[in-house]
């Protein structure tokens, strides 16, 4: 054999056994299932759709729950309510810690169970200082304890947010009534808004979701709790699913002391402009110009 | 005489000579290339086993959500921007030999790119909407997301870099001289691009008002400063290397060039850093706290105080060394200052700067960070590509710049044979000087290129008299021009041959460039000639 096509062959051989390599190497793909179908692969941005499209879509999701799970789930796109701005304040006051709050947002959201997900953390604070680097969100020991206060920290629906802003395919942005969402169809889950929000507000889905199909909740919102992708944003909608058909939030409904107080801006009658006129509100980071949507304040 | 046809040589003739070039080659290049497979693919199969199962694979989580990836990431796009400082010498001051060797500078900015690219993609919790990010199909965030405005510039520079290669070498490959028209309005672009791709990259993260370490204007500068230290540096190795192997068609000046940059940037680099330091620690207070924590460490956590630590030291260590004149000439010693920075770099403004951002997080918890075993994977295998990718691209342009090309054909076999040899022989005598071969060695080439040389212009000559070709004197006075400097040359190369690097320069710039314009122009000349007889 001549030099010339030894070396082909074994060129060949080569870039055959590199190929086969290549092939082997990418296998695992082959388990990925990254949309559920191809309409879900191919569908439009939040904003594209039609009415129609939308309640599609909801009944889309709605046949894969009852199909892969048994399950039979509402899922609705609820629209914001004209003239209604959201907004959220937190009595520092009275709030005493027990992060029950917390606990109804893993539930109503349909959060991960094995990580404990939710969009509220809530940090003891030493009584004169409300410097969270003397904070502690990982206490365990009976509330409140003597000495302390607590502080609830969520999505600040920010009027001047900067996570819709570094978002490069516009995944996430702020509805009419203020609340910001995250389109979970069509975020590429590069985590630029993790990094922008300066609340900590935002949760990436590092895994599949996993909750017992008993205790999921069916009552869903498209742009809120309905259960996410793997690989995509999250965070605080104020419960628009429940919010924009007139309920409450469910960290609200849950908390014992009456610390937090939701409602309308834009309604000078509502609770919380009573609370905005009458208390001593600051909000947080106030020197960032984010102009949160979510106050705090102390009663005496 | 045999006549060849001539055919104006094809693009699918350029690629299956570059396809050839970039696969053909000694042992060493056969376990080298094998090793970045291998590599590679290790990288590709824990990307797999990361697209299936979820980012969990990562040591990232909510609190630290970049991790290696990015910081990779954000360190290459330096590297790639620091071809400029090959590209300004080049083109802004017409640096002769320069213009040869910034192609090795601007073939490392496309490889660099291609790490940049892969090392965000692989970063992406969803590769599979990729395209949500492209204009028209997509919703590009331009001009208000800084990573729109990243995209652009990432992929404009790898455009700019690949056109201005891609041009010269076909360039070289038609024998045509390049028409500045056509890529010097590029290359002066890129050199403005350059400084904009690092400078974009720098304010992904001084935008970010909840993120005080590095919310501050001295960012893009620091990027820039450390840029133009690890990627001279790595440039510095490649140049060192290609020598050693015997595949560098250019002389020290580069070298030289660029140690004298990295002399005056790694210094500044270090100043940008202390000035930073200054700043938040003397202010103290939140701004402090990431700082503190990279420096110190922070409530009882301290990762990375030993990578800074280790950062810094090798940065003023290797700094010292660039500062010392003697350095050039200890080219082991080079290679260590050189490797030195790039990983004090390396750590400095990729783990040192984004993973600090993260801690303590923007409510101050403190949540500490090391990478899975999947990162360190699919991040050295990004490397492994991208050096893959650069091993391929000289393979293919190194050739193409110091040999003979089929677009020098002038369509007689014999004529063009013996200027392959002409050439090979040349660029031999031109190694052996540069590599500082024994006087005997570099003698016994210069011989055998000398009586080569005669015999070839001896047979040129009897062939354009036989066919009674009109330009003859004027030719053969060029040739006598020719044969006079090489024996210049020779008596320089007895009388004293202290300066090697000179006279390897006159070899380059008085013999092979004049040869390869002779080629280009005379003798195409009396090629046409002899094929327009012959169809008469």
């Amino acid at each position: 054999m001549s030099d010339l096509t030894r070396r082909t062959v074994l060129k060949a051989a080569g870039a055959t056994l590199g190929a086969s390599a290549f092939a082997a190497a990418i296998a695992p793909l082959t388990q990925w299932k990254p949309a559920e179908s191809i309409d879900e692969f191919l569908s439009k941005h939040y904003k594209e759709l039609s009415p129609d499209e939308l309640a599609a879509m909801c009944r889309r999701f709605e046949d894969e729950a009852k199909r892969n799970q048994g399950l039979d789930i509402h899922v609705a796109a609820a629209q914001p309510l004209p003239g209604v701005q959201f907004g959220y304040a937190l009595n520092l006051s009275i709030c005493v810690g027990c992060r029950r709050c917390a606990e109804a947002c893993h539930q109503e959201n349909n959060h991960d169970r094995p990580s404990h997900n939710s969009y509220i953390r809530v940090f003891e604070l030493e009584n004169g200082s409300i410097d969270l680097a003397n904070g502690d969100a990982t206490y365990d020991h009976p509330v409140p304890a003597t000495g302390k206060y607590y502080m609830p920290v969520q999505c600040h629906h920010c009027d001047n947010a900067p996570c819709t802003k570094v978002c490069p395919v516009e995944a996430t942005w702020k509805e009419q009534d203020g609340i910001v969402v995250v389109d979970y169809n069509w975020c590429i889950g590069c985590r630029y808004c993790e990094a922008a929000c300066p609340y900590h507000a935002r949760r990436f889905n590092w895994k599949k979701p996993e909750i017992p199909p008993e205790q999921v909740n069916p009552d869903q919102g498209l742009l809120s709790n309905r259960v996410r992708p793997q690989g995509v944003m999250e965070k605080c909608t104020f419960c628009l699913h429940r919010t924009r058909e007139g309920r409450l939030p469910a960290c609200l409904e849950a908390c014992p002391t009456g610390a937090r107080v939701f409602g309308d801006l834009a309604d000078p009658d509502s609770d919380i402009r009573w609370v905005l006129a009458n208390k001593r509100v600051f909000i947080l980071k106030e020197e960032l110009g984010t102009k949160p949507r979510f106050f705090y304040f102390f009663d005496k | 005489m045999t006549l060849a046809t001539l055919k104006r040589p094809g693009l699918l003739a350029f690629a299956r000579q570059a396809f050839a070039h970039a696969t053909d080659g000694g042992p060493l290049f056969y376990a080298w290339m094998t090793l970045l497979t291998c590599v590679a693919l290790v990288g590709v199969n824990a990307w797999a086993n990361q697209v299936v199962n979820g980012m969990q694979v990562t040591g990232m989580g909510d609190h630290v959500s970049w991790g290696l990836y990015i910081s990779n990431f954000t360190f290459f796009v330096g590297v790639a921007a620091a071809a400029v400082m090959m590209v300004i010498p080049a083109y802004l001051y017409h640096d002769h030999e320069m213009h040869d060797a910034v192609i090795v500078g601007e073939l490392l900015a496309i490889a660099a790119i291609v790490v940049c690219l892969l090392s965000v993609t692989v970063d992406l919790g969803r590769p599979d909407r990729f395209w949500h990010m492209m204009p028209v199909i997509g919703r590009f965030n331009w001009p208000i997301s800084l990573l729109t405005w990243d995209v652009i510039v990432l992929n404009g520079y790898l455009g700019l870099n690949a056109w201005i290669c891609g041009y010269l070498l076909w360039s070289r490959w038609c024998g045509r001289a390049p028409s500045p028209r056509l890529y010097l309005p590029f290359v002066f672009l890129s050199i403005v691009w350059a400084v904009s791709i690092h400078t974009v990259t720098a304010f992904l993260y001084c935008g970010l008002g909840g993120r005080p370490f590095w919310n501050t204007a001295l960012l893009a500068p620091r990027f820039l400063a450390s840029a133009f230290v690890a990627g001279p540096a790595l440039i510095i190795v490649v140049l060192l290397a290609l020598q050693r192997l015997g595949s560098y068609p250019f002389g020290d000046k580069p070298i030289r060039m660029l140690v004298r940059v990295v002399r005056v940037t790694a210094l500044i680099n270090i100043f940008l850093l202390a000035v930073e330091c200054f700043t938040a620690l003397y202010t103290g207070g939140s701004h402090a706290a990431s700082l503190t924590y990279l420096l110190f460490g922070l409530h009882g956590h301290h990762a990375l105080v030993p990578w800074i630590w280790s950062a810094i030291t090798l940065n003023i260590v290797a700094a010292g060394l660039f500062l010392w004149p003697g350095l050039l000439r200890r080219s082991r010693l080079l290679v260590a200052a050189c490797l030195m920075t790039f990983v004090g770099i390396w750590i400095e403004k990729g783990m040192g700067l984004v993973i600090p951002g993260f801690i303590p997080s923007t409510l101050h918890e403190m949540v500490e960070y090391v990478p899975s075993l999947t990162e360190w994977k699919i991040t050295l295998g990004i490397v492994a590509a991208g050096a893959l990718v650069y091993t391929l691209l000289l393979k293919v342009a190194l050739p193409l710049i110091s040999g003979w090309t089929p677009g020098l054909a002038v369509g007689v076999e014999s004529m063009d044979a013996q200027h392959r040899r002409l050439f090979e022989q040349l660029n031999q005598l031109i190694a052996a000087v540069r590599a500082g071969r024994g006087a005997a060695e570099v003698g016994r080439t210069m011989d055998f290129l000398d009586s080569y040389v005669r015999e070839h212009f001896a047979d040129e000559e009897r062939l354009l008299a036989e066919a009674g070709y009109p330009g003859l004197e004027a030719h053969h006075r060029m040739h006598a021009g020719f044969t006079a400097e090489l024996e210049t040359v020779r008596a320089g190369l007895s009388a004293d041959d202290s300066d090697r690097e000179a006279l390897a320069e006159r070899l380059h710039l008085s013999m092979r460039d004049w040869l390869l314009r002779h080629i280009r122009v005379e003798d195409r000349a009396y090629g046409a000639f002899l094929r327009a007889r012959e169809a008469d």
